[in-house]
């Protein structure tokens, strides 16, 4: 029991005392000091948080604009994710006992499709659009994947992505032939759903502009049925027509605002019969309140025009965040009640046992020791991946082919761009609350 | 001891195998033939098969035959694109690679340096041949590049069908020889590749 007891709090400790920090110096910007921090406390986060330490590293690199370095790093995050689909039956027994950091790490669904949507933007800041759609392509396995592991009916609100759709039909569009074309409708076609059926009821938040008018040029290309589908909803929207797009260039402007929620734990002490006392603790997102990210970008170019939009939201991942740990809270509080419930049971009997065997006199301490016990090893897991931004927020400039520069506000340059016609360019920049 | 004793040493006992212990690494080599599937990802043994495949394939095509019977000569061959639209990152360079040195050892096709990075180095090498550094008998000119006759472009493609924790996948290599001249297709080659993946959902 003490061996179980002092390793269990030591490593789930380290973890918790490190995430923290990591996530405070990413979200304030200090990127080089969160990855030598993060680098350094490497061991802390040993087998079981492997994962938890890859995806920080992926995100922080990303960030950085350290993006070939956090391909590899996606990467080795993506095959340690599969090895994880094998559930180790004594760690699944160990957090029956002592508590769910004696599981491994393996991350909430949405974080898989964040992963994916992170990896792409990699691949889209560095040109190589290619690699970019083969993301965008496992992403459409990973949310099938996702679909059928619910049954319908189930209480999961996450089994769709809006935005990882929105940006798939931008990159198919991005590769120019007629069947990426097609692709690219049915892409925008699934995120105008999926905000349309789950985001605006769940996170309120509406289809952004880029997709309504994304759709609408893709559904006049389509034409016939496609066209017919779309008419009411499109019939305000101003798109250009795919020829005449694709003779201008695009460039989107991906801003990352504010920080992901951070898990507080929430405890409810159990005194039982016979003077035991137990409890069991649960993890809760601490509301997390941050001024509105919408940021206005300008761009300038070399005649000395100048166009300005606002940046909207696209992803909401503080919002999926929060609802998806709300999901699955009943399901968290009532392992911790089994665990409580089951530890007094054992107890129990071994302070009967004491009992039976060395008298009254020495099992009367026993309820106060496993009381001890029980409050300290009931921990509720709070690990979650810090390094991500609370939203996802989206410019579109389509432009003359030419060269530009992008401001931010306080005139800030955020990159400069030469555009062809039919290029499509991505410039991320992050934004603090 | 009573069962309840029992049962509760044993759940110590597992909770305690299951925190972290020693790893250890064993490093082996192997014969590059052998076949080894760990993840079922794409791996060397499907580049190797695709190579195979697309060798006995182009050599024995009349292709070359006919070429040769009109310009008495070897067809010289360049590597264009071949693009990914798996849903997994690819390396397509290495059944390429084996494609292009079993065609080249052949004897019956000539390749020229591919367009990017293979054909840019030899350049700047030409280039730099001519900043007055080299014996001057050995500086080679330009505009002597043999231009190609055909083009090798193709596609790998993917379609994935997963359901808890199993799934299938059918990965599509196509490989085509393009006439740069008349844009004729004069050899088409796929190879297809069909793998069933089960992953356990427990271990011990």
């Amino acid at each position: 029991m003490p061996i179980v007891l002092a390793v269990s709090l030591s490593s789930c400790a380290s973890v918790m005392r490190v995430q923290p920090q990591v996530g405070r110096l990413a979200a304030s910007g200090h990127y080089g000091q969160a990855l030598s921090l993060l680098e350094r406390q490497q061991p802390v986060y040993g087998k079981n948080n492997q994962l938890l330490f890859l995806l920080e590293k992926g995100m922080i690199l990303h960030r950085n604009g350290q993006y070939q370095d956090s391909v590899a790093v996606f990467e080795d995050a993506k095959m340690r994710w599969e090895d994880l689909y094998t559930k180790s039956l004594s760690k699944i027994t160990a957090s029956w006992v002592v508590n769910d950091y004696a599981l491994p790490y393996r991350g909430e669904d949405f974080e898989r499709v964040m992963m994916s949507i992170f990896q792409a933007l990699n691949f889209a800041a560095l040109g190589d659009f290619e690699s970019a759609l083969v993301e965008a392509r496992d992403v459409d396995s990973k949310l099938e994947a996702i679909n059928a592991q619910y049954p319908p009916g189930q209480k999961n609100v996450y089994r769709e992505d809006a935005f990882a759709r929105l940006l798939a039909g931008i990159l198919y569009e991005s590769a120019g032939s007629y069947a990426n074309w097609n692709d690219a409708f049915i892409s925008y076609e699934k995120a105008y759903e999926v905000y349309i059926r789950d985001y605006q009821e769940h996170y309120g938040l509406e289809p952004p502009r880029v997709l309504l008018e994304n759709l609408c040029t893709m559904a006049r290309w389509m034409g016939g049925e496609a066209k017919e589908r779309y008419q009411d909803i499109l019939s305000g929207q101003d798109c250009l027509p795919l020829q005449e797009k694709n003779k201008k260039g695009e460039v989107f402007v991906i801003q990352y605002h504010g920080t992901a929620p951070v898990k507080r734990a929430e405890t409810v002490a159990l005194p039982l019969p016979g003077g035991y006392v137990s409890s069991f603790s649960f993890p809760q997102y601490a509301e997390c309140i941050y001024e509105d990210g919408a940021r206005l970008i300008s761009v300038r170019g070399q005649k000395g025009e100048g166009v300005q939009a606002k940046t909207e939201l696209g992803e909401d991942i503080s919002r999926i965040a929060v609802k998806n740990l709300a999901d699955r809270k009943t399901r968290i509080m009532m392992k911790g009640v089994a665990r409580s419930a089951g530890r007094y049971f054992v107890e129990k009997h071994i302070e009967d046992e004491v009992a039976e065997r060395h008298g009254r006199n020495i099992s009367r301490w026993f309820p106060m020791l496993a009381s001890f016990f029980n409050l300290a090893v009931e921990q509720a897991d709070l690990r979650s991946w810090q390094a991500l931004p609370a939203e996802i927020r989206m410019a579109r400039f389509i432009l003359d082919p030419g060269d530009y520069a992008f401001y931010g506000e306080q005139d800030v340059l955020l990159g400069e761009v030469s555009l062809s016609s039919g290029q499509k360019k991505f410039i991320l920049m992050c934004s603090t609350p | 001891m009573s069962k309840i004793k029992i049962l509760w040493v044993a759940v110590l006992a597992l909770s305690v195998l299951s925190l972290p212990g020693c790893a250890s690494k064993r490093v082996k080599r192997l014969n590059p033939d052998k076949v080894v599937d760990l993840s079922g990802r794409w791996n060397d043994t499907d580049s190797q098969l695709v190579a195979k495949e697309m060798i006995q394939d182009v050599l024995f095509r009349p292709w070359s035959q006919t070429f040769m019977g009109l310009h008495n000569r070897l067809p010289v061959v360049v590597v264009g694109p071949v693009t990914n639209r798996s849903h997994e990152h690819i390396n397509a360079d290495v059944f390429i690679k084996d494609l292009e040195r079993n065609l080249l050892n052949s004897g019956k096709i000539k390749f020229v340096a591919a367009k990017g990075e293979e054909r840019d180095a030899v350049r700047d090498e030409r280039s730099s041949q001519q900043e007055g550094y080299t014996d001057p008998a050995t500086i080679k000119a330009f505009g002597k590049e043999t231009g190609a006759d055909f083009i090798i472009i193709g596609s790998i493609n993917s379609v994935k069908d997963e359901v808890s924790g199993r799934y299938v996948i059918l990965y599509q290599v196509n490989l085509e020889l393009i006439d740069i001249e008349t844009n004729q297709k004069v050899w088409m080659g796929q190879k297809d590749i069909k793998k069933s993946v089960k992953r356990s959902k427990y271990s011990l």
